[in-house]
């Protein structure tokens, strides 16, 4: 808003109209806040319980995970991410990405020079790692609609808390001003009314 | 370590047995080493015995004693190698692969009845399973070692039973976890 205004009819009018657009905007970001605001909570519930699952999937693969130490078996030769698949989608004017499937290249074990414990640690690293890629494209996700919502609100409490009322206050003085000055104009008008005609008299 | 025979030989290692406790392994490292001295102190276990052995076992049987590992014991130079024990132990094993490669590519499938690893298939942790194939092979070579106390075959069974207790003393739980967070954490592994 403008350090210095005109108090005149056109500012007010101005004025006038600029109000009505931010009591237009309010609800569209009320609303926007409101739904970024179940988006995100839904997302951080979603992120908990893929960190439960993979602590519990942790937990319960560490009771014979001592095998993984067996030297000459080098698990990153045998399980290699091929591509991760996801698809953009635009929620409440944000592009985020969706998880949708994670590919790993078919690597064929040799079963004979692979102990057996392999298979059952390939099972699992696979597991995990998917589990992994979704909880990184979900907070990658949630760190967009937070940056938003934090947005959404900024734009929500300036509006509601600075614009709308400094305005309406701006409206309110000019107003007033204006008033004033219709009313001393209607006083001089009114005095030299009458200075005129007490000239006319005396002549 | 006493020079001579294989009698010498078989009397001065550490005893084996089929455990994973830390007296038990100790015991056979730490004497080990001491047969080693100073010269060897950066060889492994096996090394040292490979080195102890050399002495003892005929020219033209020793370089496919040192070439004995458990992941390949099963090929066909050793089923056919000149130690009755270690061709024998090497046709349980290819056959023991052979089963458990049939039961990985078929493991929802039921096995059938009298198979020998069935049951250690049937349940357990990966972990159990691995000890209950290691198991199986050691008492194999239990077998197998009967009526040989001091001669070269002996010498063999002391070799593949320490391969198998060394791989069981490998399996450590901090190592392989921080391995597998390893694996299953950073992206930049297999992307």
């Amino acid at each position: 808003m403008a350090d210095k205004i005109l108090m005149n009819k056109n500012t007010l009018a101005a004025l006038k109209i600029e109000l009505g657009e931010y009591r237009d905007a309010l609800p569209v970001f009320e609303m926007k806040e409101q739904q970024l605001k179940g988006l995100v909570q839904s997302i951080e519930e979603g992120i908990a319980t893929l960190k439960e699952d993979i602590q519990k999937t942790n937990k319960q693969t560490r009771n014979w995970v001592a095998v993984m130490a067996e030297e000459g078996i080098d698990l990153s030769n045998l399980i290699k991410v091929e591509e991760v698949l996801t698809e953009e989608q635009e929620i409440v004017g944000v592009t985020v990405k969706n998880y949708i499937d994670i590919r790993f290249e078919a690597i064929e074990l040799d079963f004979f020079t692979m102990p057996l414990w392999v298979d059952a640690a390939a099972e699992v690293i696979k597991d995990q790692k998917t589990k992994q890629t979704i909880l990184e494209v979900e907070q990658r996700k949630l760190e967009l609609l937070q940056e938003e919502l934090a947005e959404a609100r900024r734009m929500k409490n300036a509006l509601k808390e600075v614009f709308i009322p400094e305005t309406t206050d701006l409206i309110r003085k000019i107003e007033i001003y204006l008033g004033d000055v219709e009313r001393l104009a209607i006083g001089c008008a009114k005095l030299v009314k009458k200075k005129k005609q007490e000239k006319k008299a005396t002549v | 370590m006493i020079g001579g025979t294989f009698e010498y030989l078989m009397s001065s290692l550490p005893n084996l047995s089929f455990q994973n406790t830390e007296e038990a392994k100790q015991g056979v490292l730490g004497l080990l080493q001491k047969y080693a001295g100073t010269e060897g102190a950066e060889w492994s276990p096996l090394e040292i015995l490979d080195q102890e052995a050399g002495k003892f076992l005929p020219h033209t049987i020793f370089p496919l004693f040192q070439k004995m590992s458990l992941s390949h014991i099963h090929q066909e130079e050793f089923r056919k190698s000149g130690s009755s024990v270690l061709t024998a132990f090497s046709a349980f094993t290819f056959t023991l692969k052979k089963d458990l490669n049939a039961w990985r590519l078929s493991k929802n499938e039921k096995k059938p009845a009298g198979n020998p690893i069935g049951k250690i298939m049937e349940e357990g942790t990966p972990l159990e399973k691995e000890i209950g194939l290691m198991k199986l092979q050691w008492d194999k070579l239990e077998e197998l070692a009967i009526g040989h106390f001091a001669d070269m075959e002996a010498v063999f069974v002391y070799k593949i039973k320490l391969m198998i207790l060394l791989r069981w003393w490998s399996f450590n739980e901090e190592k392989g976890f921080e391995k597998f967070i390893q694996m299953t954490t950073n992206q930049e592994h297999g992307r």
